[in-house]
């Protein structure tokens, strides 16, 4: 039991207590900040960049990446993380374009599709809620199960949406100004900020993420809340699925949401989901997405190789982390 | 304890589930392709295809046993292949020494940002390895890498010929290996550090066990051995390209937690990592010879059959406890 007791005795007062220190704001929203910075500097140097087009293109570009990253905050809430969102897209879009050609009815077809990624968040949540496997290693094989599960419903081939009516739904402008998916990107990080810091539901998950062991001695029931945190990010997996297949048309099984746990990790962790105090920060999430795809666009704008923008996020993920801690201790 | 017959046997399955697994798998193989699975030629071929998830398991074993993982290792093994072809036209002697002292550096960064920068195994490594594959693509500028000369006769001999028509070359070194790491971790103080670092490591640290310096050192291991895996392979292909071994990671880890090593860290052998890359390779040829579920099912199976023994695993140490 040396685990159990170390983790009780280590374990931060978080629930109740407020950021008493000045750096903390800083912490929390350095992201902002760095988006800010970058903002600035490409207004100046980089042509045609500031325009109102371009401000919203970014962030109809980074709405999935921006969405993987809230959910991600919502599995590290509870000291967890799923690597498997970028699968469970891939099988809510093969699913919802399969139902979609096949019955024709969208309800039905985000429903079914909804329905098996809460299949997948449960099953990777029981297994490291109830029978405490890590989850990197539980949501790593869940991640090639679902692609596999993915591949196999399609035989690999690419299956395309031919409704105009849905894809042009991704073009679609409230008050012919703003794009949609600036509405669902605003509903759904508040609804998910309310959730986890003001509900009951979020105080538990607090206490499972900082201990699992102290949780469930002050009765908690840790598995059911980490299975609906990993129910909750692949509901978010899930709808990222379908607004990336609607936004592109077709569906590639092998491809679609390849590598996108690399990006969402990169989001949150720079956004301080992890390091800092309080392990919930949708802003530095969001902001952290935004900022990674402010890089793609601006490497693209300067005419850059894309592979250069990989090497410049990783040193970046780096730094912004190694300064988090800093600031910790 | 042991009260019965029935216990002994159970008690001896558990021990030895890899070699079990090993056992099915060649008899569920037999059972699927009984004229062609146990010849010489196919599991000389099964050899040959262990080698690459082998020598990465080998290292991912290394990290893993002291509580540490390492997902720059297929980053490092295309990096490498790619090097060794590049400077193969200049001298061999280079084109072998520069993927191995890089991968090393490779290891020492990773290993820096683990320890000194108190970053999370994963965070820093998936960060290192998102580096490594950008930088390979500026090299490779996306395209496939041909060497302008032949490749010397040492290369294609150690990628493409068997000994005695029957061990492939590679797979001799990929035994080799084994043995010295066998040996390294039951009788070099190097892996003794490792294992008890992994198991408790403010323990390893109370009784002046460097915990920074081990950790560093396996990290140097595992990207060195990734290094000699593009080298010892590259030959096979002849041409390097940037997404080569992607996703190779996960079958690392699978073998390695197949073999019986505990993913928390500090309990896991050589020989169990070597029957588990063994198990991987047999899945994979399995699934080649078969003609009844699709080739996609090949992930899904080994991702149940990871989750199966993490499960066995997890539930078999709340029993202990």
């Amino acid at each position: 039991m040396r685990s159990s007791f170390s983790e009780i005795m280590t374990m931060r007062p978080i629930m109740g207590v407020k950021s008493v220190n000045k750096g903390d704001w800083l912490k929390k929203y350095s992201n902002v900040i760095i988006f800010a910075i970058l903002f600035l500097f490409n207004s100046i140097f980089t042509k045609n960049f500031l325009s109102i087009d371009s401000i919203w293109n970014l962030i109809t570009q980074s709405t999935t990446a921006i969405l993987i990253a809230i959910s991600m905050t919502v599995v590290m809430f509870v000291d967890c993380i799923d690597i498997s969102v970028g699968s469970t897209m891939a099988l809510s879009a093969v699913i919802f374009t399969h139902v979609l050609q096949t019955n024709g009815n969208p309800l039905l077809a985000v429903l079914l599709s909804a329905l098996a990624c809460v299949l997948c968040g449960l099953f990777c949540g029981y297994m490291v809620g109830r029978f405490k496997i890590q989850p990197m290693i539980a949501s790593l094989a869940m991640m090639y199960i679902v692609r596999g599960i993915a591949r196999v419903l399609t035989n690999g081939k690419i299956l395309f949406i031919t409704d105009t009516n849905i894809t042009s739904l991704s073009y679609y402008r409230v008050f012919g100004v703003i794009p949609i998916q600036f509405f669902i990107l605003l509903i759904l990080s508040v609804a998910i900020y309310i959730l986890m810091n003001n509900t009951r539901f979020g105080v538990r998950a607090a206490a499972c993420g900082d201990s699992a062991v102290a949780a469930r001695a002050a009765g908690i029931r840790t598995e059911l809340v980490i299975s609906l945190c990993f129910i909750i990010t692949a509901l978010f997996a899930c709808l990222a699925g379908i607004i990336e297949c609607i936004m592109v048309a077709c569906v590639n099984p092998s491809m679609l949401g390849l590598n996108f746990e690399g990006t969402a990790i990169a989001a949150t962790v720079m956004g301080g989901g992890v390091i800092a105090g309080r392990k919930f920060n949708v802003i530095g999430a969001i902001f952290g997405a935004l900022v990674l795809q402010l890089i793609t666009i601006m490497f693209n704008m300067w005419n850059i190789d894309f592979a250069y923008s990989t090497v410049v996020k990783a040193i970046i993920i780096i730094f912004a982390v190694y300064f988090q801690n800093i600031k910790q201790k | 304890m042991l009260r019965n017959g029935f216990d002994h046997i159970s008690m001896y399955f558990k021990k030895n589930s890899a070699l079990v697994g090993l056992a099915l798998l060649i008899i569920v193989g037999t059972i699927v392709n009984p004229t062609y699975f146990l010849t010489v030629n196919n599991l000389s071929n099964v050899l040959r295809q262990s080698v690459l998830v082998g020598l990465l398991a080998c290292g991912m074993m290394f990290v893993i046993l002291c509580d540490s993982i390492d997902l720059t290792l297929s980053a490092v093994y295309a990096f490498s292949a790619y090097i060794t072809l590049r400077l193969v036209e200049y001298s061999l002697f280079w084109a072998v020494v520069v993927p191995l002292v890089l991968g090393a550096m490779v290891g020492l960064i990773n290993g820096i940002i683990i320890t000194k920068l108190n970053i999370m195994a994963w965070v820093g490594t998936l960060a290192m390895s998102m580096a490594l594959r950008g930088l390979l693509l500026v090299v490779t500028t996306g395209v496939p890498y041909v060497p302008p000369v032949p490749l010397p006769p040492i290369l294609d001999f150690i990628a493409k010929e068997t000994l005695f028509g029957v061990f492939p070359v590679s797979a001799v070194f990929l035994v080799l290996i084994y043995f010295a790491v066998a040996y390294v971790l039951k009788k070099v103080r190097l892996g003794r550090n490792i294992y008890a670092v992994g198991g408790n490591k403010e323990a390893a640290s109370m009784m002046g066990i460097n915990t920074a310096s081990t950790k560093i050192k396996a990290h140097m291991i595992a990207c060195s051995l990734a290094a000699l895996s593009g080298i010892l392979l590259t030959a096979r292909v002849g041409s390097a390209y940037p997404d080569a071994g992607t996703g190779y990671e996960m079958y690392a880890v699978a073998a390695v937690a197949i073999g019986g090593t505990y993913l928390t860290g500090g309990r896991g052998t050589a020989v169990g990592t070597f029957i588990g890359a063994m198990i991987m390779a047999l899945v994979t040829n399995i699934f080649n010879m078969q003609k009844a579920l699709d080739l996609s099912f090949e992930r899904i199976v080994i991702g149940l059959l990871l989750l199966a023994v993490v499960l066995s695993q997890a539930v078999s140490a709340k029993k202990v406890k």
